[in-house]
């Protein structure tokens, strides 16, 4: 009970962006709801592949399929974008000290796409690199839980159902992105994700999984 | 008597192929088998394995081409995507939400250069390539190896093999090297040749 204090309190002092606070939760309903969060992500190694519809605000949009390998860590993960084809059109891997592009087929080569893409990765499939400093109950009265992430943004976790659960991620106390992941999870990987990036370069992004490892 | 003489001729020109020579042996015979070849239909399979997956992602299609220059490259799984290709260019779609939609204005450079060669594959004509030198490797099977000319496009593609069939005019397998950890096989299964193929496989993605 203390513990959990000290970390409600914890969660306050960083205030999570300025967000609403959420209402707290009695035992043992709280423990429930904190495992539920943790449960989200895949743990260990683990091998992913995608099917990626993308449309971006400007008109562009296709499809690519996407194909993820995460190492124990939890932490480092390596990322490939392949056309319907087949090509590779991007390959980079990420970790805490940075992200390293080994491909980028143009005009996937831009600045900054590689870090834009890495990060959306890792808000829907890696466990956020810091404490879950919130847990309780949202205003809509749903089971909610808010990690701080190393770079000081905060990733929310709203379980709507078993089947539904929406992810959030703030930076600078203002919404940069929303996903849904709808389906009941194969081995922690939901069946379809659907993200909206905000911002100047909108864009939403469809994935289907096809296989894990 | 006449069935007998068939059969007799036939495995005389059998025998003596290797020293009449086979359609692989130079670029003439490759461009003078492909020629012959007004339509082609086939099954494939796509084979591609990546470093960082234990097990490749497979991939199934069928490919249709129909001189002068029109191909339809449709995947049925898992992706079901059509690039088709003319002389009007080159237009790709993804099956989305129950409906074919347009890829639009993802326009990738070194992935549309390899699709636009194919139909100088087709047609046999491998040495007036601007975007690929061809090396043929006589044996069996035989290869044309292709290597990029464009050192940008080597970026992406280290190069690309064709093995070819003992049947004139066509190809058993392409593979793709893009470079350390990324390759991609298309086995062609079920070929047909010269077959008649509906106007509508090439102008409509339905």
């Amino acid at each position: 009970m203390r513990r959990h204090a000290v970390v409600l309190a914890v969660g306050l002092a960083l205030g999570c962006g300025g967000l609403p606070s959420l209402r707290p939760l009695p035992e043992p309903r709280r423990s429930q709801v904190s495992q539920r969060c943790r449960n989200l992500f895949p743990e260990g190694s683990w091998q992913v592949t995608h099917l990626v519809h993308f449309h971006l605000k400007r008109g562009t949009s296709g499809s690519f399929l996407g194909a993820v390998a995460a190492d124990d860590s939890g932490s480092e993960f390596q990322a490939v974008m392949l056309s319907p084809e087949g090509f590779t059109l991007f390959d980079a891997t990420y970790s805490p000290t940075g992200v390293e592009v080994h491909r980028a087929v143009p005009p996937l080569d831009a600045t900054g796409f590689g870090r834009i893409m890495l990060d959306d990765i890792r808000l829907l499939l890696l466990a956020p690199d810091g404490p879950l400093v919130e847990i309780g109950q949202s205003e809509s009265q749903e089971a909610t839980c808010r990690w701080q992430r190393g770079d000081g943004r905060v990733v929310e976790a709203v379980l709507h159902s078993p089947g539904k659960t929406r992810l959030r991620l703030y930076a600078d106390g203002e919404l940069s992105r929303e996903a849904l992941l709808l389906g009941v999870a194969r081995q922690r990987f939901a069946p379809e994700m659907q993200l909206r990036a905000f911002g100047a370069v909108g864009y939403r992004l469809q994935l289907q999984l096809m296989a894990t490892e | 008597m006449v069935g007998a003489s068939s059969v007799l001729l036939a495995s005389i020109l059998t025998l003596l192929s290797p020293v009449l020579g086979a359609w692989t042996d130079d670029w003439a015979g490759i461009r003078a088998a492909a020629n012959k070849v007004q339509s082609l239909q086939a099954d494939f399979t796509q084979t591609k394995h990546l470093k960082i997956l234990k097990r490749p992602i497979v991939a199934q299609g069928k490919f249709y081409y129909r001189r002068p220059g029109q191909i339809r490259w449709e995947y049925t799984s898992p992706v079901k995507s059509v690039v088709l290709l003319d002389e009007s260019g080159l237009r790709r779609y993804t099956w989305r939400g129950n409906r074919w939609v347009r890829d639009a204005g993802a326009n990738l450079g070194p992935v549309h250069a390899v699709l636009r060669e194919m139909d100088l594959w087709m047609r046999g004509d491998f040495t007036s390539s601007k975007v690929f030198a061809p090396r043929l490797e006589p044996g069996s099977p035989a290869k044309i190896h292709l290597s990029p000319r464009d050192a940008a496009l080597k970026k992406y593609v280290s190069g690309i093999d064709l093995v070819l069939s003992s049947s004139p005019g066509v190809v058993d397998r392409i593979e793709i090297t893009e470079g350390p950890g990324a390759s991609t096989r298309i086995d062609l299964q079920r070929v047909k040749l010269n077959h008649r193929i509906p106007d509508k496989v090439f102008e409509s993605v339905q």
